[in-house]
């Protein structure tokens, strides 16, 4: 499965969600990592923004420097377990979403059809509504981190 | 250049075929064997060298006596035969290895050049007083090859002008394969220099030593400037020789660009002094392999990054094969970056896990790709650190 994450993974795994989102986002990962699922990131995007912010503030001995560590050797420079485009090969984003969706994340949709990506988490529920109107798989991060990490490894479908 | 090293029973390696790039890179745990592998190729660089020594002899490969052939050969069971092979690159289509495989008192050797495939049983020690003949037909010419299991003679049946020329062409290669082995070196993990001048000593065919190393720089005019733009480029600080008139004593100095201030080499340091060693050995205009242990250790990490990429642009530029072995997961990333930077292309770059699998050490190749990922990640850097955020964050063990 190839998943698209928003960039409410950072926040979570940076602790500024707290120490139950950080510890849940961290496992979420692992489990990732462990199964044969697979994250999609653009280059230059603003979800490896983020992370590029939580590496540069990160500080030795931080707790996020370790993180910032392990996501590069697990995922980044992983190339079975991250999907990474290129901007430039983006398709372009639908005319019927172009209203929709905000400027700043049309970069996900267009990595979800550029990747041939199977769902999309987000914290955005209008984002959520308007992608899922257009036949693009989306859940709320609650919900799918609790059924990928509890149940059966297709539970949350 | 090497395309592929076969190691069987030596160390902790039974059975190992590894094909190889231009820049290979080995990591893993200490202790898993990465370093044997290198060591082999020296093993088969010394029989090269003077096969007339006991197989003990050839498992001393001169910064370091390997224990004998009963430490060194797999699982010390001496009814197996210790086993190197390379091959090589091709050379107007026609491969090229050659094979050494010997026990206590008697080896084998295949060496191959095209079609012609040359055998021979000698004893150990050998002092290449046999001469093995093999028949070579080529464009319907038949040449008479004798061969004494490292270099040959090769004379045509019907000995016209252009059959003896063409004869020789024939020598000239398969004699080479004996002299691209000769043109493997190793840079040990050492600090390179402690003294502050040198004078020129004879070389060994594996020199390892300061003084040898020291001697090869005096004794090529080309070295010193050579070693010094690539110092620059890493540390920011140019490398030269002071030779007071009069002396042949040698003085080893830096100059740091920021500072203009000079000083010798003996008081830089550590990560200066064994960089600057390295190239010595790198940049020899006779070695076309150098096998290099953990490179980036005594670096600090912005130095670790410009020494990598050096490294590529060595490998690219002076057309060197590279063979490391490294703790350093910086380094391997900044390989990787320049794979993704376009300085260096994925070919260009193996990469390979070592493990121990039981007894046995293995090679899983890691394949490289152009945006600079490496299939399945480099985990194996982390693996400590999982452990402990699992803890700290309360995880516990892995999540199944």
């Amino acid at each position: 499965m190839r998943l698209i994450l928003d960039e409410w993974v950072w926040a979570d795994l940076s602790g500024a969600n707290g120490e139950e989102a950080q510890r849940k986002t961290f496992r979420l990962l692992q489990r990732v990592f462990e199964k044969c699922d697979q994250l999609v990131a653009v280059n230059g995007s603003p979800f490896l923004h983020k992370y590029f912010n939580l590496a540069r503030h990160a500080s030795t001995g931080d707790l996020s420097r370790t993180i910032v560590k392990v996501f590069k050797a697990q995922f980044f420079q992983n190339s079975e377990k991250l999907h990474l485009l290129q901007k430039g090969s983006l398709p372009d984003t639908p005319p019927e979403l172009e209203h929709k969706v905000k400027e700043d994340d049309q970069y996900l949709v267009r990595a979800y059809l550029a990747a041939n990506a199977d769902l999309l988490v987000t914290t955005d529920n209008p984002l959520m509504e308007a992608l899922s109107e257009c036949g693009i798989r989306c859940m709320n991060r609650d919900t799918f981190i609790s059924s990928y990490l509890e149940n059966s490894p297709t539970g949350w479908q | 250049m090497i395309k592929k090293i076969a190691v069987e029973n030596f160390r902790s390696i039974e059975h190992a075929e590894v094909e190889l790039a231009p820049l290979v890179v080995l990591y893993g745990p200490t202790a898993s064997g990465k370093s044997s592998l290198l060591y082999a190729l020296l093993v088969l660089k010394n029989f090269i060298v003077n096969p007339n020594r006991p197989a003990d002899g050839y498992l001393h490969i001169g910064f370091m006596d390997l224990g004998g052939f009963d430490q060194c050969v797999f699982n010390h069971e001496g009814s197996r035969k210790v086993s190197v092979g390379v091959w090589f690159e091709e050379k107007a289509g026609q491969p090229a290895s050659y094979k050494l495989s010997f026990s206590k008192d008697k080896g084998t050797i295949y060496q191959n050049w095209g079609d012609l495939v040359l055998e021979c049983e000698i004893p150990v020690p050998y002092g290449l007083n046999q001469t093995f003949s093999f028949s070579h037909l080529e464009h319907e010419e038949e040449y008479a090859v004798n061969w004494n299991g490292i270099s040959c003679s090769v004379t045509p049946k019907n000995p016209t002008s252009s059959a003896q020329q063409r004869s020789r062409e024939i020598a000239e290669s398969i004699n080479a394969i004996g002299e691209k082995i000769k043109g493997i070196d190793i840079a040990p993990h050492r600090r390179g220099f402690f003294k502050p001048n040198y004078t020129s000593v004879p070389v060994s065919p594996i020199p390892t030593a300061e003084d040898e190393v020291a001697s090869l720089i005096i004794n090529d005019p080309n070295l010193a400037p050579r070693i010094s733009v690539y110092a620059e480029e890493i540390f920011e600080r140019d490398f030269r020789l002071y030779v007071p008139p009069g002396t042949a004593t040698v003085f080893f100095q830096t100059t740091e660009k920021k500072s203009r201030t000079p000083g010798l080499l003996v008081n830089d340091g550590f990560g200066v002094n064994q960089v600057i060693y390295l190239l010595a050995k790198l940049l020899r205009s006779d070695v076309r392999t150098l096998l290099v242990e953990e490179p980036e250790v005594h670096l600090h990490p912005t130095a670790v990054r410009n020494f990598a990429r050096q490294l590529c642009a060595i490998v690219r530029e002076e057309k060197k094969q590279l063979i490391l072995t490294t703790h350093s997961e910086l380094f391997v990333s900044s390989l990787l970056a320049t794979v993704a930077e376009g300085k260096l292309s994925p070919e260009e770059i193996h990469c390979y896990l070592c493990l121990k699998e039981r007894r046995n050490t293995v090679f899983k190749p890691q394949k490289v790709q152009k945006n600079g990922q490496i299939e399945g990640g480099l985990t194996t850097f982390v693996e400590a650190e999982l452990e402990d955020l699992q803890k700290l964050l309360g995880i516990g063990g892995r999540q199944r």
